[in-house]
């Protein structure tokens, strides 16, 4: 009998075999997670999330719409976030101490060559105790400047430093920040194109003003500015410098200039408030109002202010670490919604400020009888004006202007270049129409000009991509329209090295926002728990084939097996 | 030779001992001679700051091997010093040591019995108890050791170039430099020596004797007046003289035979001028009105100097008289000195001036006046003081300060009447047209003189004075018509009445010359001279009004026709560029080109940078660390030490812009135009009627 049955069970393990039925069920499946990592200075940390998550899940080094969950690796947002899919975990790298590190550097792109450039970089630092930080900035690697600290802790630090122009042209500096202790240092290249830049300003006084004359002359004395002047003597009777426009109220004749600086502006006409207007709106300028007394007048439309108070007693206005003094000085009753201070005295009232007109601006200077103090050792007269009214000729944008995102490039590395072109951008279109508005740029090559695509991307603008050569060197990117040409450099190079921004916060708060969080270094072995806490278990109906095992091949022999020593024992075969 | 045994130990004994002190005094004299070899050697160092290590262990090796060899002569016979040492020996030793060397002189028994005994003795002695070595081990070692120390110390501080090598010097063309200061004679100053420094202080007039050693044809040395050639003393040495005369620096150059420079040295001068004397009157020191010159005053003078004072005299002028019949006299008071020191000295004198014969309206001026001991100094003066004998109601000066020019005016008046005189002495023979004409041309001098004085008395006179007189178009009948209101008092101001009324004599003058009334000329010329004389006399308000008023630029004073009134326009005129600013910013530019791809560049380059920097402005004491910087970068960079170079290099960048930082203001910060805008529109929408 035995014999029988175990042949009988080979037998239905055959048949069902061969008969292969299908069976549905539904199942759990281990979720499939994205790992994003933000710097490649982070593989390490990178492996560990791997390793401490390929146990409960299936584990991916790159985004994906299907992922159940995406793991950003760093203290960095991704350059899109749109494609980070499912709840975003984040891993906060552990800061080494001590360490330093450059997350930000301010500077222009472009500056004058009579001028001082600073250079502000913001610094995270990790001292962990008392150590020395070396800032040092490099030009062609010579040290043009340094500043050291002494820090005692773990801070977060914003050092200025000053470039000094030697000559036009681009100039290539290295910002450099080094922690007593640390091994490693870090480093950002900048790009600074210096230029002989001189600013147009008009000077028009509607009546000799001292307080006027005085600051011309210190802006005559500096060789950034052409001061063009009109000094209304008597009617129809004026003291001209250059050529200036007979009246202010046309804007082809203000527009010509950067900066319009007003002496006794009680004497202007509605006409000639009207022409400033228009040329802070459309223009983009700066107007600057300077008073020597209180009076009414149509230039109040300028300035939105109804009364005023005049102070007698000698006070210190005190601007970007410029001094001013004055005897008289006159500041609004109640200042206008929107106005900013630029400078306030002793008793903090603003008697210096400006109020924004469309894309300008006007700057209303109430410091009546500054001019008195011009002494250097009482007062910074000639460069408190010197640098009020750069300030306010460089605010004005170009007829055309051309950016590069990125103007430190390696070779084959792409940026974004963007031409700008002031009027129709300013919402200001001269005799053509809009549509007519055009704009070309191409990028000087040894072997002649390449032209870059730009495309419309809003009213007077133009956007394209520019890829850099693969030789290094300097190059110059150009862009024209109808309005005037314009350059800009680029400079391209095997290793630059460029600010690293610590985005904590905002990596934390993206997190929150796509229904996960952010954990630290440390906190690692909770990043599992975490995930599959916020992950709701996914079952899936399965169609499976359990005779499609290769395992059944071992009870069918053994069933064969035991069935043939059964009859041999027996002596049956 | 005695063979017995007793004669061989102490011949042993003594043998032994001879020895020991032998070595003894050898240990001794090289002590000695590792003391003289270290005074030795800092003396030639003081010497000859540039001699090799060879020279100092040769010298010094000298000295010790002399001094062994004199110390070992001197050493006693070993008998003698036991002797000496033990007297209880009772010159049984001595008496052995004899016989030895002479055993015939006494019979053998004797001599015998003199050995058995000195051998009993001296088995009982210890050399080395009687002569201990203790002082000469120490010694010896110890003065070896501080002779080596010398000698490290002498070479490693040697004066070379910092930090460069001798062998790098001979490379670089430019060895040690010896700079030797001789301040002048009169000053009293010791000479200065330096080796190799970066800035040489001296006092004007000083001479600098320079001493360069350099391998190579000729040096040369450059300085702000030019370039010149140093003489060779031998065919390393070459020595020249500049005189220091103001700041500035000394270039050197190392040029081989085929003109090219083979090594560079910048040294920055510093020039300290001689100052002049500081002198005051502490006593009275002050102006002092007295009623009578029966009077005698002490005066207290003091003067310093930064170096020396030479004299200090007490000096004084006697003025007296009036208008313009001032006399000046001259005079010294005896002082007595009083030295605090060299450079403070007080002197106390007395004004004795009832012997000066004063009158009502003289004054006398007083004044210290020193000098120092710079050959040709010209004395430096005090304020001066005035002690004005005054006439009742006369107001006291404040000062004395007499314009160069003071006598024109009255002096041409003077001429305008000697002049007439003549004219009117020549008349009789002269014909009537002629007379006319050479009145007239007096009348044009009387007018020109009249001009002098109104204009200078400048607006005050023709808006108040002149107004009052009626004298404002300078119409000759309005002033003779204004004499009453004149007399009156109206103009009360007695000086300037008088010089009103001199004015208006020269109109009546040149009126009657025009007219050819020579007669009538003369008095009122005279007249005129005298109301002159009155104003002088009165007070000094004349003479003070003179240097003012010549200052006056009429041409400024906004006047003219209404209908000439126009628009003036005035061509844009381009700012100066500040050169002390495009110098250094130049310097900069080369700094950075110097050191552009991570090289230093040439030696030679760099130090014409520092050269050019020093050019810029000698004195100014930013630029002097920059150029110094900028020199040791070019030393080392012409020894191959990169580094160090780039170190200096990175130095004289960083204080070069900081020169230039601070003589330039902050580039703007630029916003971005959409920002603006956004601005713009928040501030229309919140002055919008009814927005807030």
């Amino acid at each position: 009998m035995m014999p029988g049955v175990l042949r009988g069970l080979a037998i239905v393990i055959a048949a069902v075999a061969v008969i292969d039925p299908a069976i549905t069920t539904a199942r759990n499946s281990k979720p499939e997670i994205a790992l994003v990592t933000t710097d490649s200075t982070h593989s390490r940390l990178s492996n560990a999330v791997e390793n401490g998550l390929s146990k409960r899940f299936t584990v991916l080094h790159a985004p994906f719409a299907g992922a159940a969950a995406t793991v950003l690796i760093g203290d960095r947002l991704p350059a899109s976030t749109a494609a980070l899919a499912g709840p975003v975990f984040a891993v906060l790298p552990e800061r080494a101490v001590p360490s330093v590190r450059i997350i930000g550097v301010a500077a222009p792109a472009r500056a004058p060559l009579h001028s001082r450039v600073p250079i502000t970089s913001t610094l995270v630092v990790r001292s962990g105790g008392s150590r020395r930080l070396d800032v040092v900035l490099r030009m062609n690697g010579i040290v043009i400047d340094r500043v050291q600290r002494q820090l005692t802790a773990d801070a977060d630090l914003s050092v200025s430093l000053n470039f000094v122009p030697a000559t036009t042209g681009p100039a290539r500096l290295q910002l450099t920040a080094e922690l007593d202790g640390s091994s490693e240092s870090a480093a950002s290249d900048l790009l600074v194109d210096v230029h002989e830049q001189r600013w147009s300003v008009l000077f028009y006084d509607t009546r000799p003003s001292w307080s006027s004359t005085f600051v011309r002359r210190a802006i005559e004395r500096d060789p950034r500015f052409v001061v063009t002047s009109r000094v209304l003597t008597s009617r129809n009777i004026s003291s001209d410098a250059g050529g200036p426009p007979e009246s202010l109220e046309p804007y082809s004749a203000t527009s010509l200039h950067d900066a319009i600086v007003i002496g006794a502006p009680e004497g202007l006409s509605e006409p000639d408030v009207a022409g400033l207007d228009r040329f802070m709106r459309q223009r983009g300028g700066t107007v600057i109002l300077l008073f020597d007394q209180n009076a009414d007048g149509p230039y109040r439309r300028l300035t939105r202010v109804a009364e005023w108070t005049v102070r007698n007693a000698v006070t210190t206005v005190v601007s970007n670490g410029e001094r001013l003094r004055a005897s008289t000085v006159m500041w609004p009753a109640r200042l206008p919604a929107g106005a900013r201070p630029l400078a306030q005295d002793s008793l903090r009232q603003p008697v210096l400020w400006q109020l924004a007109a469309g894309a300008g601006r006007a700057i209303v200077s109430g410091a009546l009888d500054a001019w008195k103090f011009r002494d250097p050792s009482q007062s910074d007269f000639d460069r408190f004006w010197q640098t009020l009214v750069a300030q306010a000729a460089a605010s004005a944008a170009p007829p055309v202007a051309i950016e590069l995102t990125h103007p430190l490039l390696a070779p084959g590395r792409s940026t974004d270049v963007t031409v700008t072109i002031r009027d129709p951008a300013s919402g200001n279109p001269p005799e053509r129409s809009i549509s007519r508005v055009s704009a070309a740029a191409a990028i000087d090559l040894p072997g002649g000009p390449v032209a870059i695509r730009l495309w419309p991307d809003g009213l007077g603008r133009f956007r394209g991509s520019l890829r850099a050569p693969a030789t290094t060197g300097t190059y110059r990117v150009n862009a024209s329209s109808d309005a005037g040409r314009t350059t800009a450099v680029l400079m391209v190079g095997q290793a630059f090295s460029q600010p690293v921004p610590d985005q904590r916060d905002l990596v934390t708060a993206l997190a929150s926002s796509r229904g996960g969080s952010a954990v630290s270094e440390h906190e690692l072995e909770q990043l599992p728990d975490r995930i599959a806490n916020v992950l709701q278990p996914a079952t899936r109906r399965e169609t499976w084939h359990p005779m499609r095992s290769a395992w059944w091949i071992l009870p069918f022999v053994l069933f064969l097996g035991t069935e043939w020593w059964w009859r041999r024992r027996r002596g049956l075969s | 030779m005695i063979a017995s045994p007793d004669a061989s130990a102490v011949r042993e004994f003594l043998a032994r001992t001879q020895k020991r002190l032998t070595w003894i005094a050898a240990a001794d004299g090289a002590g000695r001679g590792f003391l003289v070899a270290t005074v030795l050697s800092i003396a030639i160092s003081r010497a000859e700051p540039f001699s090799s290590w060879i020279l100092y262990v040769a010298a010094s090796l000298v000295c010790i091997a002399t001094s062994v060899v004199l110390v070992r002569r001197r050493v006693p016979r070993a008998s003698v010093e036991v002797e000496r040492r033990l007297p209880e020996c009772q010159n049984l030793i001595v008496t052995a040591d004899e016989l030895i060397d002479e055993p015939g002189r006494v019979p053998a028994y004797i001599s015998e019995r003199v050995f058995r005994e000195a051998a009993q003795l001296t088995r009982t002695l210890d050399a080395s108890r009687l002569f201990p070595a203790n002082h000469a081990v120490m010694t010896a070692p110890f003065f070896a050791v501080m002779w080596i120390a010398t000698i490290g110390l002498i070479v490693s501080l040697a004066p070379r170039p910092d930090g460069v090598s001798s062998s790098a010097q001979t490379e670089s063309g430019i060895g040690a430099v010896e700079i030797t200061v001789t301040p002048p004679a009169y000053s009293d100053r010791p000479s200065q020596r330096s080796v190799n420094p970066t800035r040489v202080t001296a006092l004007a007039g000083s001479r600098i004797t320079l001493s360069a050693r350099a391998n190579a044809d000729s040096v040369s040395i450059e300085t702000l007046t030019g370039r010149r050639a140093l003489a060779s003393v031998d065919r390393r040495t070459f020595t020249g003289v500049v005189i220091a005369d103001a700041d500035g620096f000394i270039a050197i150059e190392a040029h081989s035979i085929d003109g090219s420079a083979s090594g560079r040295r910048l040294i920055g001068l510093s020039v300290i001028a001689d100052g002049a004397p500081q002198v005051k009157a502490t006593a009275p020191g002050r102006d002092l009105l007295l009623p009578d010159p029966n009077r005698s005053i002490d005066v207290v003078i003091e003067a310093t100097d930064d170096l020396a004072l030479a004299s200090l005299a007490l000096r004084y002028t006697k003025v007296s008289g009036s208008g313009e019949q001032f006399t000046f006299t001259e005079g010294v008071v005896p002082v007595q000195v009083t030295k605090v020191d060299d450079r403070t000295w007080r002197a106390r004198g007395t004004l004795q001036l009832a012997g000066m014969a004063l009158e009502a309206g003289d004054m006398v001026v007083y004044r210290g006046a020193a000098t120092d001991r710079r050959p040709g100094a010209v004395a430096a003066e005090s304020d001066a003081y005035i002690v004005e004998i005054t006439a009742p109601g006369a107001v006291a000066a404040e000062g004395f300060a007499i314009d160069d020019e003071r006598d024109r005016y009255a002096l041409s008046q003077q001429m305008v009447v000697i002049k007439t005189e003549r004219l009117i002495a020549r008349a009789p023979s002269m014909p009537a047209d002629s007379l006319l004409r050479e009145a007239m041309t007096l009348a044009a001098e009387q007018r020109s003189v009249r001009a002098e004085f109104v204009f200078m008395m400048g607006g005050e006179l023709a808006e108040e004075v002149l107004a009052a007189a009626g004298l404002g178009d300078l119409n000759e009948e309005a002033h003779i018509a204004a004499d009453d209101e004149a007399i009156a008092g109206r103009i009360a101001n007695q000086g300037r009445l008088a010089l009103v009324l001199a004015i208006r004599s020269m109109s009546r003058a040149n009126t009657a010359l025009n007219r050819g009334d020579l007669t009538r000329a003369l008095a009122a010329e005279k007249a005129a001279l005298d109301q002159l004389e009155r104003a002088f006399s009165r007070t000094r308000y004349i003479l003070r009004a003179l240097t003012q008023r010549e200052q006056l630029d009429l041409s400024r004073r906004l006047t003219g026709e209404l209908a000439g009134v126009t628009r003036s326009t005035r061509p844009l005129s381009p700012p100066e560029l500040n050169p002390r600013v495009l110098a250094m910013r130049r310097v900069l530019a080369s700094i950075a080109a110097a050191a552009a791809n991570n090289e230093v560049g040439p030696a030679a380059r760099i130090s014409a940078l520092a050269q050019e920097v020093l050019q810029i402005d000698p004195s100014a004491a930013v630029l002097q660390p920059i150029a110094a910087a900028l020199d040791a970068a070019a030393t080392a960079s012409s020894d191959g030490q990169d580094a160090r170079a780039r170190t200096q290099l990175d130095r004289a960048a960083t204080l070069l812009a900081e020169a230039v930082r601070a003589e330039l203001t902050d580039a703007p910060r630029t916003r971005s135009e959409d920002a603006s805008r956004l601005d713009g529109a928040l501030v229309d929408a919140l002055n919008r009627p009814g927005s807030r």
